[in-house]
């Protein structure tokens, strides 16, 4: 493998680790919302 | 003495006529547990994995697991939660590591499921899941949560469409599944939620006392 190669594919598994680490932030109301599912506060200042 | 956060949760952890327990060596829970039905016919060792090996998971600490209860006391599932992390091609034989939970288990007791209309699935991930993970993260860093969904096109869709799992990129997936993934579940697709930020939330204002659930 040639050094070009070699620095291709190290940054093709970056872009790709990067892709995962800044995949969108997962939209639990979205989620909750096609659920029917109401936000329900268990903790603190809930009681 | 700190400010307890309104995102830690104390157990049992109720919602309306549903709550949540950790799995404990009572009678009661030794009891239950072997009412448990697998609702899915792939599903068996979920069963057997609830009824012979969770205590004993829980006892090294390897994995926790949570029994959700209807009012006044049917077990309607079960699921597992430990630490995780899965790995990302580097170089060579080096690789990036992302931290996350592990669902390892999310399974509704098929007893309960043939005598409800409950969306039971529902309420386990949305209302003691979702909960407990936001808690943990509290504490810990964990970027993602994932499951190793059974090869079931209704279940894996189930996943993504009602929950929002994704699938990593075809390559990502092959890497993932060639370094981590457990034989127990062979038969399964690696899936993820990437969750949110965790910047420090404050205090619900005083006013929101008594306010049990709020619409988001």
């Amino acid at each position: 493998m040639t050094k070009a190669e070699l620095k291709s594919l190290q940054k093709k598994a970056k872009a790709a680790y990067e892709a995962m680490l800044n995949f969108p932030a997962y939209d639990e109301n979205h989620y909750r919302k096609l659920n029917h599912m109401p936000l329900v506060r268990h903790g603190a200042g809930s009681k | 003495m700190p400010e307890a956060n309104s995102l830690e949760v104390s157990f049992p952890l109720k919602c309306g006529d549903f709550y949540c327990e950790p799995l404990s060596k009572s009678k009661e829970h030794k009891a239950i547990v072997k009412t448990f039905q697998s609702s899915h016919e792939k599903g068996k060792n979920l069963a057997a994995y609830l009824k012979n090996r969770a205590i004993a998971d829980i006892e090294s600490g390897v994995a926790r697991t949570f029994l959700v209860f209807e009012e006044p006391g049917y077990l309607c599932g079960f699921f597992t939660l430990k630490a995780g992390l899965f790995p990302l091609e580097a170089r060579g034989k080096l690789f990036y590591t992302l931290p996350g939970i592990d669902l390892v288990y999310f399974a509704k007791n098929g007893a309960y499921l043939n005598s409800t209309k409950v969306d039971i699935g529902s309420r386990m991930f949305f209302d003691f899941i979702l909960p407990i993970v936001k808690s943990a993260r509290l504490y810990i860093g964990a970027s993602h949560l994932y499951i190793y969904a059974i090869h079931s096109s209704n279940l894996q869709r189930t996943y993504e469409l009602k929950y929002g799992f994704a699938y990593p990129p075809k390559e990502v997936k092959n890497f993932i599944e060639s370094h981590i993934k457990p034989e127990y579940d062979e038969d399964c697709d690696f899936m993820f939620i990437r969750l949110s930020g965790t910047e420090n939330k404050k205090l619900p204002p005083k006013n929101a006392k008594g306010k049990n659930s709020t619409n988001s």
